[in-house]
């Protein structure tokens, strides 16, 4: 696999554990469409948009955006933030020994409502990473 | 009987008096979806399919990097109850996904459905 395929089967296989899975927020990634996704639910995105330090290496950030009910007040969206952190922040994850992915300190961001379902309100979480891998 | 019933009844003589005009199609819908983080695969169950007919209202082809076709279906709702953006149409022996633009009340339904030509 390449980086990109590695990064994703890492990054996203953190979401696939019981212990978040036992956490109860509903994920879903990039381009897929869900179904009765409900009032709460996140959505990933892995974006290696940034620098390497070499060929096979590359940067970016996790983009997750957190989708609460509206008109409650920014408490539920921290809080989905925070247990991500759990699961991210300043973690080093390495597959291999060629490969290392290290994700940095995550930051929030409010959106406003969502355009699309206005009864949801999106936040932004996003976290950098930097993945080496040996050439 | 009732209005909902009237009107269905009259929605269903309109398809017949369209006669040729409404075209066979089997409508393939989801009743749940899920994404395994593990594998990374999205998995579909799909109902049962509904075959029905459908009036082709409009057709355009968009060629500006690629070539889309698209066209807009009327439906009986009676016939599909309710569907969701990417429920599969099999018309003209093809299949078609549909898109975003979904107009449904208690009779009709238009929906948008897309190719890549």
């Amino acid at each position: 696999m390449g980086k990109y395929a590695n990064l994703d089967t890492k990054i996203f296989a953190l979401f696939g554990t019981s212990s978040w899975t036992a956490e109860g927020i509903k994920t879903f990634p990039a381009n897929f469409v869900a179904m009765d996704a409900g009032t709460e639910f996140i959505r990933v995105s892995i974006i290696p948009a940034g620098p390497g330090i070499n060929l096979k290496s590359v940067s970016g950030i996790v983009l997750i955006e957190i989708f609460v009910e509206a008109n409650k007040g920014p408490k539920r969206a921290s809080y989905i933030a925070d247990k991500l952190d759990i699961f991210l922040s300043g973690k080093n994850l390495m597959p291999t020994t060629k490969i290392a992915i290290q994700l940095g300190s995550s930051a929030i961001s409010p959106l406003g409502n969502d355009p699309d379902n206005p009864s949801l309100y999106r936040t932004s979480y996003t976290i950098p990473f930097n993945y080496f891998e040996v050439m | 009987m009732g209005y909902k019933a009237l009107i269905n009844k009259n929605v269903t003589k309109a398809f017949a008096l369209l006669k040729d005009l409404a075209e066979e199609i089997t409508l393939t819908k989801k009743t749940a979806n899920n994404f395994n983080f593990n594998t990374q695969t999205a998995t579909a169950i799909e109902s049962p399919v509904v075959i029905t007919k459908a009036v082709i209202t409009d057709a355009n082809k968009t060629a500006s990097d690629r070539n889309v076709l698209t066209k807009i279906m009327l439906l009986k709702t009676q016939d599909i109850g309710d569907i969701t953006l990417y429920d599969k149409i099999s018309y003209a022996s093809q299949t078609w996904l549909i898109g975003p633009a979904i107009i449904s009340d208690n009779f009709i339904t238009v929906i948008e459905v897309r190719k890549e030509v």
